[in-house]
């Protein structure tokens, strides 16, 4: 059970999963669940991690080379299927966090320009 | 398991695997295990559309949604398996025949030589103010070569000759191809061998003889010696002089002649070795002797390799001009010598080959392609109303999709699916069938133009890209317009109605056309079958049906003249004594009647005729008075069944010693000794010494076509005994005997060349292989046409029936009777059957006169021919509209009034 009323959650911006994934990799491997977790917990709970989208964008992810899958046992003695960042993955993680500043910090400046304008 | 499942079971897994961890989660946290698990699903949302999604990662979704297709269309196709079977036929046969005739086109026509660049191959051909015959001799080759070494490469060849070969010590002979090639032969193609070694310079000396080496086709390799590469170093004889194969050629190299596939390539310099001796021209010569040593024969053809063809050309001309300035000197008449000189060289192309077939073959081929296409054609567009039919009777199923929401360009991709599962289905089947057929025809087209043409026809990857670019078109033109008339057609459920009223008056009058066409087919079909049978059944004024006969060639083997110095008595002397051992052998074979020899075979293509000089008769002005002759050994008439007339036969007792006699037949007794009696009359060639002792029937000796013309018979030993065909009359199976003689050669002459065994009855019959094939495939396309045509009268009285359902129905429910509708559509079927006809009776009067030049014997039965072609048309075409007749009487009303 979540801890954050409905109301209060954010629902993911289109594109946006993918860099989550690719960031919560970035510490090292973990299955499927465990992204999901990962990612609410990062976020606070702020984050709903929509399962319906979750595993095709893995399989994405994978197709482009980016993650990897391996067989492993998680804590609990379970066989699950871990994720892990490619060499490639990661360069394209560092891309995708300099485009995501990019794309928020000029957001940010078209949502508040008197806060940019009154600094100057 | 397909990747895609493979990916689908492990997405099952993780999702367990998922909701088994957040279950667990909740537990930890205090809610029941089976609520917790309920959550569990529930965070976790719709499974369903998470596989989907996850689908449309791991495969495009218009791969998926082809499949989709496909599957659907397999279904549709086999509710109705026999309109789906029509239509696979009828574009089965287009685009098979279309291929087949592609095949043939591409080997004759289109094909190059399997060289590389074949456009820089040339072959030189000498111009002169009047046609001279296309060769070389040996030295002017060595000396034109070496004067254009440095500009361009000259090879040079004779031409492909039949020879006896003996591929294994110890097995039977067998007839192989060979050709006389120089040294530098495929360096100039531009060839290396497969195994071994090809030909090199050193093999091929005039001075020393040259090396008894030869390269071994790779056809003949992989037929006779089972793809051994173990064949270098491995003796064979060839006209009984010993060879080595040093070499195979490569993969599909079958030579430079088109239809006459090579199967040995040997040094010219062996031509005297294996008696090499065809198409030569000399003029004081010793033909006796090797002719690489002499500037007198003529015989090679000259192939030549350049970038640059102005280039080589002006460089082999400049030679050649010098070498024309030579042999000027001996020229003393200024006029001829200037006319001489006038000579040069040109380079024909060389890149598909040389071919004597080419040329012949350009127009009928031309014709037959314009044929299977409009058979195509016809094919495609009554394809195409029979799923129009079908489609009207889905029109239900399609506008409820429509409303259910399935876009137009989807519809039409799902019906257009379909008619490309039928082409394709159509497209295996027609390539198979091209497989099959471009070969027979192939070989047919072949056989017409002599004995030993092979045309090999290949379904290589030009015809298959063929196959498939006009099976895709058709598929195109046959889908698309249905699909996309059908789904125009319906908007959706709601506004849903039958259209009644005229319609298709396009494929109706497409119907009458293919009637008309049919026609013409039809009666071409009968009137050459019927000239086929007449030339097959002609009386030939000689029993073809008792006589076996071996075509022979003393010249090749130890008979021949050859290196001892022979004279031409004692050559002569030389086939005295085989003749003699011949007859007394083979007569003895049981079942034999009678033996006898001749310079000429029946019905063989061998020809003889001579400007004769008849005392007592004054030609008329212009008239050339010429005698088709054979020299014959005694009994010779009654063996092959001619009919002796006046006179006596030749006999015995006529020997090169005593005076020069002839029996002569009916023609050139009548022509030339008109109101005398030719008995003891002279005539001769330079002066007449040659007495008629005898008359014998006219026959038709040189073809089944040809109407016999004056003829006159010497006897053997008057004609320096040379005898090429073997005549045998057998009172037994003429069929056994061909293998009783075929056995008894081989043992009483190992070294007698013995080119074909087979009764008379099969060499007449090879006479008339041309008037066979035109007969068959007539037939074959008129029966094409008949079929498709009947299809298509089918498909549109189908498509007519099937919009009409809810007319009949009303009808029907109004108090219509069932013979009525049954009636009405008959008669609707057979206007166009009758329009058809129409145009197609006076198309057929006008084709006539035409083909009549190729139609043998009486033109009489031309009309009743006419008569049943249109009747055969009527009843089937009549056939065909029964069953969408029959169909539109079985409408039931309710459900066609349930439908409005």
């Amino acid at each position: 059970m979540s801890t954050k009323k409905p109301a209060d959650r954010v629902e993911l911006l289109q594109g946006t999963l993918d860099l989550l994934i690719l960031r919560t990799l970035r510490a090292g491997h973990e299955h499927g669940h465990g992204i999901a977790k990962a990612i609410e917990r990062g976020s606070h709970d702020v984050l709903q991690v929509e399962q319906g989208s979750l595993y095709p964008a893995l399989y994405r992810l994978m197709k482009r080379g980016w993650i990897e899958v391996e067989e492993g046992t998680s804590d609990n003695n379970r066989r699950a299927k871990f994720y892990r960042l490619t060499p490639k993955g990661r360069k394209q993680l560092d891309t995708e966090i300099s485009k995501w500043d990019a794309l928020t910090s000029a957001i940010g400046r078209i949502l508040r320009p008197a806060a940019n304008e009154g600094r100057s | 398991m397909s990747p895609v499942d493979q990916s689908r079971a492990q997405l099952d897994e993780e999702i367990d695997d998922f909701v088994a961890r957040e279950t667990e989660e909740l537990i930890a946290r205090g809610v029941p295990p089976t609520e917790a698990r309920r959550l569990a699903w529930v965070k976790f949302g719709n499974a369903a559309i998470v596989r989907e999604d996850a689908r449309a990662v791991w495969r495009p979704l218009c791969v998926d949604q082809l499949l989709q297709d496909t599957r659907y269309a397999w279904r549709v196709v086999r509710r109705a398996p026999g309109v789906a079977g029509l239509i696979v036929v009828m574009l089965a046969v287009g685009i098979g025949a279309n291929t087949a005739i592609f095949s043939v086109f591409n080997a004759a026509l289109l094909r190059t030589l399997p060289v590389p660049s074949p456009q820089h191959l040339f072959l030189l051909s000498e111009q002169a103010p009047v046609p001279v015959p296309q060769r070389f001799s040996y030295p002017a080759f060595e000396r034109l070569r070496t004067a254009v070494a440095a500009a361009t490469p000259i090879a040079a060849m004779s031409r492909v000759a039949r020879m006896q070969s003996r591929l294994d010590a110890g097995s039977e002979r067998e007839a192989a191809s060979v050709q006389l090639v120089s040294g530098n032969f495929f360096g100039v193609l531009g060839l290396a061998a497969e195994h071994g070694r090809t030909l090199v310079d050193d093999d091929d000396t005039a001075r020393s003889g040259g090396r008894a080496v030869a390269i071994v086709s790779d056809r003949l390799w992989r037929r006779r010696f089972n793809a051994d590469p173990g064949i270098v170093g491995h003796d064979i004889t060839l006209n009984g002089a010993a060879v080595t194969i040093v070499g195979v050629a490569p993969v599909n190299f079958t030579g430079l002649w088109l239809e006459t596939p090579t199967d040995f390539w040997i040094p010219l310099s062996l031509q005297q070795d294996v008696r090499y001796s065809q198409n030569y021209s000399a003029s004081d010569a010793d033909l006796t002797k090797p002719w690489v040593l002499q500037d007198q024969v003529s015989w090679v053809q000259l192939v030549t390799r350049s970038e640059n063809r102005a280039q080589a050309m002006a460089a082999i001309n400049a030679a050649f001009r010098s070498e024309l300035e030579t042999r000027a000197q001996t020229i003393t008449n200024l006029q001829s010598r200037a006319r001489f000189l006038q000579r040069s060289v040109a380079l024909d192309t060389l890149e598909r080959g040389l071919s004597n077939l080419r040329p012949r073959l350009m127009t009928p081929l031309g014709a037959l392609m314009t044929l299977v296409a409009f058979l195509l054609l016809m094919a495609a567009a009554n394809g195409a109303t029979l799923l129009m039919a079908r489609a009207s009777a889905r029109r239900q199923e399609i506008a409820v999709r429509l409303s259910l929401g399935a876009s137009r360009r989807r519809i039409v991709r799902q019906l257009l699916t379909e008619s490309l599962l039928l082409v394709a289905v159509a497209t295996m089947l027609g390539v198979l069938f091209a497989w099959w057929g471009g070969t027979a025809l192939a070989t047919q087209l072949a056989a017409t133009s002599g004995t030993n043409a092979a045309l090999v026809a290949p379904l290589d990857r030009r015809v298959l890209a063929f196959a498939v670019a006009v099976s895709t078109a058709t598929g195109l033109l046959f889908g698309l317009f249905p699909a996309l008339r059908t789904v125009n057609g319906i908007s959706d459920i709601s506004h849903e109605k039958v259209a009644i009223g005229g319609q298709g008056a396009a494929s109706r009058g497409l119907v009458a056309l293919q009637i008309a066409v049919s026609l013409c087919l039809l009666v071409g079909a009968g009137l050459f079958v019927r000239s086929f049978r007449e030339l097959a059944e002609t009386a030939l004024g000689f029993d073809r049906d008792h006589v076996v006969t071996a075509w022979i060639n003393p010249r090749l083997g130890p008979h021949a003249p050859g290196h001892v110095a022979q004279t031409k008595d004692d050559e002569a002397r030389g086939y005295s004594a085989l003749n003699e051992r011949l007859l007394t052998a083979t007569a003895r074979l049981p079942g034999v009647t009678s033996a006898a020899l001749a310079a000429c075979g029946l019905a063989s293509g061998c020809r003889s005729t001579s400007d004769v000089r008849i005392a007592g008769y004054t030609a008329a002005a212009a008239e050339s008075v010429t005698f088709l002759e054979n020299g014959v050994s005694p009994g010779y008439f009654a063996t092959v069944g001619m009919r002796l007339v006046a006179g006596r036969d030749l006999a015995p007792s006529d020997t090169e010693d005593t005076p020069k006699v002839a029996v002569i037949n009916e023609s050139a007794a009548k022509r030339y000794f008109r109101g005398r009696d030719p008995i003891g009359q002279m005539f001769g060639y330079s002066a007449p010494d040659i007495a008629v002792v005898g008359v014998v029937e006219d026959a038709r000796v040189l073809s089944v076509q040809e109407a016999p013309s004056p003829m006159a018979f010497y006897p053997l030993k008057q004609r320096e005994n040379l005898a090429f065909s073997l005549e045998l009359r057998t009172a037994g199976s003429a069929n056994r005997l061909v293998t009783d003689l075929r056995k008894a050669l081989a043992v009483t002459e190992p070294d007698l060349s013995v080119e074909r065994t087979t009764t008379l009855a099969a060499q007449v019959g090879h006479s008339i292989d041309q008037e066979r094939l035109v007969a068959a495939l007539t037939t074959l396309f008129g029966l094409i046409a008949l079929l498709l045509s009947c299809g298509g009268l089918l498909g549109v009285m189908s498509y007519s029936v099937a919009r009409r359902a809810s007319e009949f129905g009303v009808r029907l429910a109004l108090g219509a009777r069932r013979g009525q509708l049954l009636v009405g559509v008959l008669r609707e079927s057979l206007t166009m059957v009758a329009i058809g006809l129409l145009a197609g009776i006076p198309a057929v009067l006008l084709l006539l006169k035409p083909a009549s030049r190729w139609l043998f014997g009486a033109q009489t039965e031309q009309m009743t021919t006419l008569a049943a072609s249109t009747a055969i048309l009527f009843v089937v075409a009549t056939a065909s509209a029964a069953l969408p007749a029959w169909r539109a009487s079985r409408v039931s009303p309710l459900a066609a009034l349930r439908h409005e």
